[in-house]
């Protein structure tokens, strides 16, 4: 009797247990690692970002010296202020593709009107075609790479810790992943 | 009796902390830059410098000229708003700081562009005391968002703009005034910083 009684808890357990599991999502098929084409619009709370191309600089023949990628890629701003664009910067995770070599550090946005000059803040809600360049990890060999895959994190507006004002922030989570052949056309 | 009383000013005197709560000031509104209202056309004195604004331009383009009189052009995605100022420090030496904003209609707010080379905010010429200097900053947005435009320039002796002299200027542009100026909107020149000219151009 007691046995049976034991079993009927645990059972009933278990299937409390999917039930919540099922609730939340967990049974659902897992997504399926495959990007977006190029040209496909991604947008987080941020941004909207669409990627048309990208260029893989080799050690000594990009801008920034070292290796680095171009991306070419329509941009938006939804702030109702002009942000920095470092902040736009940290939404994206970038790297080329076969060897795996992962944008890193410093980069920077132009304007592909105006490529001479390095643009300070992106203007709110004014689509512009933009050149991000990103210089890739210190001992990247990108060279025979011929594709590159963007990750565009979803962002929160939020106060820092040690600073409390409020800036933009990347999140973990993903809002959305392009990957393109290289040629900026 | 007692226990309904109780519970109702309890209430209320959540409510009046809640309400409290949301009067305390955000972050970056405590160390904000103070800021001296007044419009264009006339000397704002914003406790530390001065700024007078000039009659404001619209173009679809802009020329920059350099040291030799060569011009250079600049289409705007949307149109350039060139707003001439004359700005004077009262007490020390200090600069404009980045970035200078325009509020608009629509609840946005633009920078001034930086990529135009002889602007102000580009410049960011010394300001001395009593000496006057001119210029011009310059923005770029769409025609339609110049509504209500207001100017904000903050100026600080070093990097750090908390609590620094800043100057909010309305433009005072109406809609006929703006429909004006946006249907002659074509061609004009950045005019360049220069030092000891009291007169926005």
């Amino acid at each position: 009797m007691l046995r049976a009684a034991a079993a009927g808890v645990f059972a009933l357990t278990v299937a409390a247990l999917l039930f919540a599991l099922w609730l939340s999502g967990g049974l659902e098929r897992a997504r399926e690692d495959v990007p977006l084409p190029p040209g496909t619009a991604v947008r987080n709370d941020l941004l909207t970002i669409t990627v048309h191309g990208a260029e893989i600089a080799s050690a000594g023949s990009g801008g920034l010296g070292g290796p680095s990628v171009t991306l070419r890629a329509e941009l938006t701003s939804h702030a109702d202020e002009p942000v920095s664009t470092s902040f736009f910067i940290d939404m994206l995770e970038v790297r080329t593709e076969p060897s795996g070599s992962r944008a890193e550090g410093y980069g920077s946005i132009t304007l592909e009107r105006a490529p001479a000059d390095l643009l300070t803040h992106v203007q709110p809600e004014m689509p512009e075609t933009v050149l991000v360049e990103l210089p890739l990890a210190e001992g990247a060999r990108p060279d025979g790479d011929g594709r590159v895959r963007v990750t565009v994190k979803e962002a929160e507006f939020r106060p820092g810790f040690a600073d409390e004002s409020s800036y933009w922030w990347s999140t973990d989570e993903v809002a959305g992943e392009v990957a393109v052949t290289t040629g900026l056309d | 009796m007692r226990r309904p009383t109780t519970v109702a000013v309890s209430l209320l005197l959540l409510a009046l902390v809640a309400a409290a709560h949301e009067l305390v000031p955000a972050p970056e509104d405590v160390t904000a830059p103070i800021a001296h209202a007044g419009e264009a056309g006339e000397v704002v004195d914003a406790r530390g410098f001065t700024i007078e604004v000039g009659e404001v331009r619209i173009a679809r383009t802009v020329v920059e000229e350099d040291l030799f009189g060569e011009g250079s052009r600049e289409t705007a995605n949307g149109v350039w708003v060139v707003v001439p100022a004359v700005l004077t420090s009262t007490s020390t030496s200090s600069r404009v700081a980045s970035p200078v904003l325009l509020e608009t209609g629509g609840g946005y707010t633009h920078s001034a562009v930086t990529r135009l080379s002889s602007t102000l905010n580009s410049q960011s010429p010394q300001l001395d005391p009593g000496i006057a200097v001119r210029g011009a900053f310059v923005f770029e947005l769409p025609p339609e968002r110049l509504t209500r435009a207001v100017l904000r320039v903050t100026v600080s002796e070093g990097l750090d703009t908390r609590l620094a002299a800043e100057a909010v200027v309305d433009l005072g542009l109406s809609p006929a005034e703006l429909r004006r100026l946006t249907a002659d909107a074509a061609e004009t020149t950045v005019p360049p910083v220069e030092y000891g000219h009291p007169d926005p151009r």
